[in-house]
């Protein structure tokens, strides 16, 4: 057969979505190819961790549908997306506080592959996420202990051990520090240059820039732009709505 | 408010120390924040700065040193008792009541001052607008980001004399930033002091009157913002992208 170019790894088609008299998301519609990164920003409460939550399966759309390596996936439930290879990290670090770092990533690399690995192969991917992500030597830290940059790095651990094809990252870098972010950056381009296609969202614009082939501004729940980092950030209703008139002159960029 | 601006130092910390079972987090730490400033703490990941803040706030206690807040020892009081004396800590993240309102978060915040509730929940509506018609609204169904505004705002219900946010910016678009940093300034003029940590240095720093630089729970920098930012150890930190 010959090569067409990259897979669609995710197409989202109309998506539409209410919590009672409010629009959440309204005719959303994008597709991601196979090893693309892709940014999401918007305002707060524009609605991207909704968007993540159906993507992912923890919330269903009112309508449109969900296509993921060509299977319709809308009404799948996260467990079943998961084993299809379909992970995600949480805005707030939904780990296993009272675990350890390293029972926290064997729980997702018991999901990997079929059949189920063995007790010794999980073990051993766990400590290959857990080395991945920089927490080799918390390993043993109950999770709970850990600051919140290295929980929210632990979760990345656990959905990198499913053996993921798209992961999706909801504000990973959040309260990162530079050289965090730097080393974040790097490892998870390392991933995607391996085939891994990332969807991420996040407030820092430089996160984006370093990363992201294109980014979709949402607003209100609407695509209100699309196209790559640096196209965006002097893009009129984009400024508007969510980098604000600085942002585009500091160092930290839209931090 | 009573804090002068010309008076001595709201917020005195003296060889402040505090270890974990495994290891130090704080050594010997001494720091000072007059009143009407806004005071940085910055540095990477686990460098102490959760653990200095609740410290401060009552939360966790000092194995050796002292605080003293308004002239008065009080590193061994208890965190409701730094409450009442006006020393509030905003905890990093979303740290919301979920099944409460929006409404009663606040409130909670406001409880020692009751009196001033209808006032204090007007500043705040004018600082956070977006809360206002979410008042009603269950915190837990709100966005991230708008549960990390119920978060500060409950703090600012309470009438602090000294105000620490701990990452107030993390999870905020830009434009939020930009917004909450003039915000922030507005309420030094009315009065409040602010002690701010962050990992957002540059952010942080510009922000700030003063700002300590953290390292494995020393301070090894400080100085006045622009100053602070030329310093080279600190540009190692920061490792501009």
């Amino acid at each position: 057969m010959a090569a067409i170019g990259p897979q669609v790894c995710l197409a989202v088609r109309q998506i539409n979505k209410s919590f009672g008299d409010r629009t959440i998301l309204r005719e959303v519609s994008f597709s991601l190819a196979e090893g693309e990164i892709l940014g999401l920003i918007g305002p707060n409460g524009a609605g991207k961790t909704t968007l993540f939550n159906i993507i992912s399966g923890w919330q269903k759309p009112a309508s449109g549908s969900l296509v993921f390596f060509g299977q319709e996936t809308t009404t799948w439930p996260p467990e079943r997306l998961s084993r299809a290879g379909l992970a995600r990290t949480f805005q707030v670090p939904q780990i296993f506080p009272e675990m350890t770092a390293l029972e926290n990533v064997l729980l997702g690399a018991w999901l990997k592959g079929k059949p189920l690995p063995s007790f010794k192969q999980a073990h051993v991917e766990a400590d290959y996420c857990l080395s991945l992500v920089g927490l080799m030597d918390k390993r043993h830290t109950r999770a709970r202990d850990l600051p919140l940059p290295q929980q929210r790095l632990l979760e990345l651990a656990r959905a990198l051990a499913t053996g993921p094809r798209l992961l999706l990252l909801d504000e990973i870098a959040a309260g990162f520090s530079q050289s965090a972010l730097q080393r974040l950056t790097a490892g998870l381009l390392k991933l995607r240059d391996q085939g891994l296609t990332l969807l991420l969202t996040d407030h820092l614009f430089i996160l984006m820039e370093a990363m992201a082939d294109r980014v979709l501004a949402l607003d209100r729940g609407e695509i209100i732009a699309q196209g790559p980092p640096s196209s965006l950030i002097h893009h009129p209703e984009v400024v508007s709505a969510y980098l604000g008139a600085r942002s585009g002159s500091e160092a930290e960029g839209a931090a | 408010m009573s804090d002068d601006i010309t008076s001595s130092p709201l917020l005195v910390v003296q060889h402040l120390s505090v270890s974990q079972p495994a290891a130090p987090v704080l050594v010997d730490l001494s720091f000072t924040c007059c009143p009407h400033q806004i005071v940085a703490i910055v540095g990477i990941e686990g460098a102490g700065k959760t653990t200095l803040l609740k410290t401060i706030g009552g939360l966790r206690r000092a194995q050796a040193g002292h605080i003293f807040f308004a002239g008065e020892p009080v590193e061994a009081l208890p965190s409701w008792e730094m409450v009442h004396r006006g020393v509030i800590y905003v905890p990093e993240g979303m740290r919301v009541f979920h099944g409460m309102t929006v409404l009663e978060n606040l409130e909670v915040g406001a409880y020692l001052v009751r009196s001033q509730l209808k006032a204090r929940l007007d500043q705040v509506c004018q600082i956070f607008p977006e809360l206002k018609d979410r008042l009603q609204a269950p915190a837990g169904i709100l966005s991230g980001g708008q549960q990390r505004m119920v978060t500060l705002a409950r703090g600012l219900m309470s009438s602090p004399r000294l105000l620490m946010l701990d990452e107030p910016f993390m999870g905020l678009s830009p434009k939020l930033v930009e917004r909450f940093s003039n915000s922030f300034r507005d309420l030094v003029q009315d009065g409040v002091t602010l002690l701010i940590s962050g990992q957002l240095i540059q952010r942080v720093i510009n922000l700030a009157e003063r700002a300590y630089v953290l390292e494995k729970g020393r301070i090894t920098l400080s100085g006045t913002g622009p100053h602070l930012l030329q310093d080279p150890h600190l540009q190692e930190i920061i490792l501009p992208m």
